[in-house]
């Protein structure tokens, strides 16, 4: 991979300034992303998976303010352009697709205003030819009976169709990245496998990025080219798919693999980690996983782990990585 | 006409409660619409239109009615020519003035009061002197003279006048005496003295009352019921009063015009209140932090103040009248409006379909007109709609304090408050003076259901978080 990451994340942090105190939803999260190929987050609900992603569009709301960090889009310092540049930006190149289809459409409009709404924001052209767009695209995405379904309103369509719409939408002006934050979560499973295949091939046709977040290991796995581990707000594993789930090196990484249901073995008792993701007003000192981990040590209160590099590629958060070697995946 | 509009269309003029509600609406836009075709006003507004001379006049006769007490008890007062813009009736001389000023004082507009003296009077006065006199005109040779002055026609008696000027010295000085006292009401300004010329005069003194169309005691002339009567009694149905006269005044013209009276009020104010509302309460939404603690605040203020009282004590300071009630009505009718579309706001603030539109690159003037109005409005919409009828009772509640509508003006309250004393009815008869409520409660009863039937249809059918 001696290619140019096409987006850049340099320790990214992230704070919400609450009235009980500051919350640190993203603390130093960095990666790349390179063209054509799909990053994977993976984490807990509140380890700062979303906040991530909004901090690259920049959609945050007042409370949340970006501490430090880099984020660059082809050169560009996104954080630092003007709302204007960073606006026209948005939509064009990099699109984002949400949880829940369910409530991502405006329920005013029919599915062919809301695609043709940044087709003429951002390519200029005329109504007409929007709607024509509009009506390929929803073909594209496969909508069966696009003329008819472009007219609809989003409580006509099912969670699986409006979910396709959205990715309609995403993609009409032909972004650079698409971020996909749970783009599968809403839906159910079957529907959640005709999606993720839309998604790759729709990534293959048009050549690009895409950053998947999501809980679920599963859809990492199905997707991803790399994983980017994050558990409370920081980067703890970063590889690629094949390294991160035959060898994880971080023991968080190695408790969520272990959480999987499995098919192949009966009867067997489905693990957990033990306790709740920490309270981000209040992390624990030293390691932030270290009061849920089986292999944590009295050093693990007073070291604030750096990622280090194990294989080419492969980084992890835990000094005391070692102890996952030779321990087979559950 | 796209499919989803159309089916919405359907929907509505399905609903039950929308065909009744809009029926009603309609009905009582066609009466404010043709109010001066169904109770032709009693003022010619255009000066086009032929006024009444009121010698010509068709006589009406109220004699099938007591004649309304006034002032003097003694006084010989009678309506000969009733209706439209002139009175004309029979009073004793020393009565004229009196009964003027209180023709004026009972009157709801600026108007002038004519009185017609017909010379007639002169001419018994001669006939008086001459019979005084009639000794000293036969010694002078005038035998006819008894004839002559008991004479019917005016011919015989101005013969006999000339005469006299012969025989008696002193006669000319007399008739000078005379027209001094015409002239005396000549310079009297609302009188005119009348020669000749009114051969259908019946009457020695005739008052007209002439409307002066462009001083009107508080409003346009046509808003107001006449004051056909001197009696604040209810008086039943007769001719072509319809409902009956409450204080003098026909019912029937006071609900006709008072369906204007009801829209503007409710049209106005609600336009207005709403305006406010939305104004203060989207701001208040789109930015908050302290601006929204502010205008929240503030409206938390004037949502403490009891809305009537606030009325009275804000009537005092600007004066009665029904534009200074829509003004109260407006300053203290804003809140409910702009604390609905604050909250609203703050819901689809957070909604993810804004979140989406963001991502794409929409711009936030278009994110507001595009995505957030229209998922807020429809609420704002449907209250406006209902407020339009309680605005009504509002108003009406104002009127029959006295704060509202000035005496007079075609209201659907005013006319309630005139009927207050006659609630009772009368002793023994309970149902007595039913007319006098009845018929203005009717129009207002039905005026705020039509408004209430129609929210709830548009919000059954048009609130698109209802839909689907």
């Amino acid at each position: 991979m001696n290619r140019e990451p096409i987006l850049q994340v340099k320790d990214l942090k992230t704070y919400f300034y609450t009235e009980d105190g500051i919350v640190k939803a993203v603390d130093g999260v960095s990666f790349e992303l390179y063209q054509g190929e799909t990053l994977g987050i993976v984490g807990e609900s509140g380890s700062g998976k979303s906040v991530t992603s909004l901090t690259i569009m920049r959609l945050l709301d007042e409370k949340a303010r970006i501490e430090g960090g880099e984020v660059i889009f082809k050169g560009k310092e996104l954080l630092k352009l003007s709302e204007e540049e960073m606006r026209k930006i948005r939509g064009n190149d990099i699109a984002m697709i949400f949880q829940e289809p369910m409530v991502a459409l405006n329920p005013v409009y029919t599915i062919g205003d809301q695609i043709m709404e940044a087709i003429i924001l951002h390519q200029k052209v005329k109504e007409s030819e929007a709607r024509k767009i509009a009506i390929d695209l929803l073909r594209k995405v496969g909508i069966p009976e696009p003329e008819k379904r472009v007219d609809q309103y989003p409580h006509q369509l099912s969670g699986g169709m409006r979910q396709r719409a959205m990715i309609a939408m995403a993609l009409s002006c032909r972004p650079q990245i698409l971020i996909a934050d749970e783009p599968t979560t809403a839906l159910d499973v079957t529907i959640q496998a005709q999606i993720l295949e839309l998604m790759k091939e729709l990534q293959r046709e048009y050549g690009m990025a895409l950053i998947m977040i999501t809980h679920d290991m599963g859809v990492i796995a199905e997707t991803a080219d790399r994983v980017a581990v994050m558990y409370a707000g920081k980067v703890v594993e970063y590889g690629t798919v094949d390294e991160i789930f035959k060898k994880p090196k971080h023991p968080y990484t190695y408790a969520l693999l272990s959480s999987i249901p499995r098919l192949d073995v009966e009867k067997q008792e489905l693990k957990s980690i033990p306790g709740t993701v920490p309270d981000p007003l209040n992390f624990p000192p030293g390691c932030r996983f270290h009061p849920r981990c089986d292999f944590a040590k009295e050093e693990c209160k007073n070291i604030d782990p750096e990622l280090v590099e194990v294989s080419p590629g492969h980084y992890t958060a835990c000094p005391f990585y070692k102890v996952l070697e030779g321990v087979e995946v559950k | 006409m796209r499919v989803e509009t159309k089916r919405t269309l359907k929907r509505f003029f399905r609903n039950p409660s929308s065909i009744i509600g809009l029926s009603i609406l309609v009905f009582f836009t066609l009466v404010a619409i043709f109010a001066p075709y169904i109770a032709p006003p009693v003022s010619p507004m255009d000066p086009s239109r032929k006024i009444h001379d009121p010698y010509t006049m068709p006589k009406i006769s109220w004699k099938q009615e007591p004649i309304p007490p006034t002032t003097r008890k003694d006084a010989e007062i009678k309506f000969i020519a009733e209706g439209l813009e002139k009175y004309v009736r029979k009073v004793s001389e020393e009565e004229l003035r009196p009964l003027a000023r209180n023709i004026i004082e009972g009157l709801d507009y600026e108007s002038k009061v004519e009185v017609y003296v017909k010379v007639s009077i002169t001419k018994t006065k001669i006939k008086n002197y001459l019979k005084d006199h009639l000794d000293q005109l036969k010694e002078a040779g005038f035998v006819n003279a008894e004839n002559l002055i008991n004479s019917f026609f005016e011919n015989d008696l101005v013969l006999a006048a000339k005469k006299s000027f012969e025989i008696l010295p002193e006669f000319s000085k007399y008739m000078d005496s005379l027209e001094t006292e015409i002239e005396k009401f000549r310079k009297a300004d609302c009188i005119k003295v009348v020669k000749y010329g009114y051969p259908k005069l019946e009457y020695d003194y005739a008052i007209k009352v002439v409307k002066d169309f462009t001083k009107v005691k508080g409003d346009i002339i046509d808003w107001m019921i006449e004051k056909k009567l001197i009696t604040r009694k209810p008086i039943r149905a007769v001719d072509y009063h319809l409902f009956g006269m409450i204080d003098g005044r026909d019912i029937f013209y006071g609900v006709i015009w008072g369906t204007r009276t009801a829209f503007r009020i409710g049209l106005i104010v609600t336009f207005f209140s709403t305006i406010i509302g939305l104004v203060i309460g989207s701001i208040a939404g789109y930015y908050g932090g302290w601006i929204d603690e502010v205008l929240m605040r503030i409206t938390d203020v004037f949502l403490s103040l009891p809305f009537l009282v606030a009325a009275i004590v804000l009537t005092t300071i600007l004066g009665t009248g029904l534009d200074k009630v829509m003004v109260a009505m407006i300053i203290f009718g804003w809140m409910g409006t702009a604390r609905l579309i604050r909250g609203n706001i703050l819901q689809v603030k957070e909604e993810q379909y804004i979140l989406a539109a963001k991502a794409l690159g929409v711009k936030d003037f278009f994110i507001i007109m595009r995505h957030v109005i229209p998922n807020t409005i429809f609420p704002v919409v449907i209250q406006a709609s209902m407020r339009m009828g309680s605005l009504v009772i509002t108003a009406a509640a104002l009127s029959f304090l006295g704060l509202g509508a000035p005496i007079g003006y075609a209201d659907w309250g005013a006319l309630l408050n005139y009927s207050r004393d006659w609630i009772l009815g009368a002793q023994g008869e309970v149902f007595k003076y039913w007319f006098a409520l009845t018929y203005p409660g009717i129009a207002m009863v039905l005026f705020v259901l039509a408004w209430n039937l129609l929210g709830d249809a548009l919000r059954d059918t048009f609130d698109p978080r209802l839909r689907g």
